[in-house]
């Protein structure tokens, strides 16, 4: 798995774009000033969450003791089924907008940083050996989100919610195939021993 | 003359591959739903991004997937699997595990692509692409051409539909949700087949 495939899986199941809607209604009751602060820092929670599970699931799945065939395989499916959900997206909001200025949840956790992309980490802390690389890609990947809403958040009112839809679902589909690509690492590893 | 007959002999195999005719049977009853004006706008649209996407493969689609790292094996197993969910949702309308309510508007999946930019059109593209001795302007005629013949028979579809009548677009979508997992399928073993190579 690249770096850059990395990235742009974390970057596509971050998805900091796709909330925008959700957020701008839980920030409504805030000032201008303290609505990018808030944005800034629960994205920040949500890194910091992403990290510690990085180093959390090395140890969970390596004392787990599953082969690394296993891993792929079962990683590739917990990808392809969040791959799918964006690809065919179902209406659900199950997120109440929380009374006063919102705190971690709901927005840095699960909205964020939610269970789809925790496993992921786990699936890719380990996997991959260099475990800097896994490291970067969150990081690289947590920079384009904020970045991304930060520029976004001017324009909010005027984001096409049909073009931002169809977009996720080509990122969806390019999602689905890394999930893909993912499992059939794990099933040549099963099948020919082939070496990582 | 000799430009002209090459840029054909390779629109030719496009074509073919995107089977615009047997794609009108299957977009007949998928957009059954809208009044005859908004189907022949949602057709455009598609037919205008599966172009798109098409250019896009041309201009950078070996590299890309090279950068994600993605086998041509992944890429036909990727377009088999989401074409049999949607089938699967065409045959049993409820029971789907990821519910495609017809009732939606389709937009980019399941019409653009991989309907109409299937793997195999978008795997012939690239392998085009990689052919050094092809200029980039004669392949880029031959796409364009292929996709401006089949666009012509896609938007012809609503009439179709008014030929055919309400009972014979019904007749039609059963028929056609068959026909839509048999193809999932052979994608599907396709992509199998080159991933055992």
């Amino acid at each position: 798995m690249s770096l850059f495939s990395m990235t742009l899986t974390f970057f596509l199941i971050l998805d900091s774009v796709g909330h925008i809607a959700d957020f701008n209604d839980f920030l409504q009751n805030v000032s201008k000033r303290r609505q990018r602060f808030i944005l800034f820092r629960e994205m920040a929670f949500a890194l910091g969450l992403l990290v510690l599970f990085h180093y959390f699931g090395v140890y969970l799945i390596n004392g787990l003791q599953v082969s690394p065939g296993t891993i792929r395989i079962s990683g590739g499916l917990v990808l392809f089924l969040i791959a799918i959900k964006m690809v065919f997206p179902t209406e659900t909001r199950p997120y109440k907008t929380p009374v006063g200025e919102p705190f971690i949840v709901p927005m840095a956790i699960p909205m964020i940083a939610g269970p789809s992309i925790l496993a992921v980490v786990m699936f890719y802390a380990s996997t991959e050996t260099r475990s800097y690389e896994v490291l970067s890609a969150i990081l690289l990947a947590w920079l384009a989100s904020v970045s991304l809403l930060w520029v976004c958040w001017e324009f909010r009112h005027k984001i096409n919610l049909k073009v931002l839809s169809a977009l996720e679902r080509l990122m969806g589909l390019l999602l689905t195939m890394l999930a893909v690509e993912m499992f059939l690492k794990g099933l040549r590893i099963f099948l020919w021993k082939q070496s990582l | 003359m000799e430009t002209v007959s090459l840029i054909l002999s390779l629109a030719l195999p496009l074509f073919v591959i995107l089977d615009s005719f047997g794609l009108v049977g299957i977009l007949a009853p998928m957009i059954k739903h809208f009044d005859h004006k908004k189907q022949t706008q949602i057709l455009r649209r598609e037919t205008f991004f599966a172009l798109i996407i098409m250019l896009f493969f041309f201009a950078c689609g070996s590299v890309f997937l090279n950068a994600l790292g993605v086998s041509q094996a992944t890429i036909q197993l990727t377009g088999g699997i989401i074409f049999l969910f949607f089938a699967l949702g065409l045959l049993f309308p409820t029971d789907s595990p990821i519910s495609t309510s017809s009732s939606q508007e389709p937009f980019l999946v399941p019409i653009a692509t991989p309907l109409i930019a299937g793997p195999s059109c978008l795997a012939t593209i690239v392998l085009y692409s990689h052919n050094t001795k092809l200029p980039a302007y004669v392949i880029l005629s031959a796409i364009f051409t292929a996709w401006l013949a089949s666009a012509i028979i896609l938007i012809l579809t609503p009439k179709l539909s008014k030929i055919l009548g309400e009972t014979g677009i019904k007749v039609l979508e059963q028929i056609m949700g068959l026909v839509c997992l048999m193809i999932a399928v052979e994608m599907v073993l396709n992509g199998i087949e080159s991933f055992t190579q």
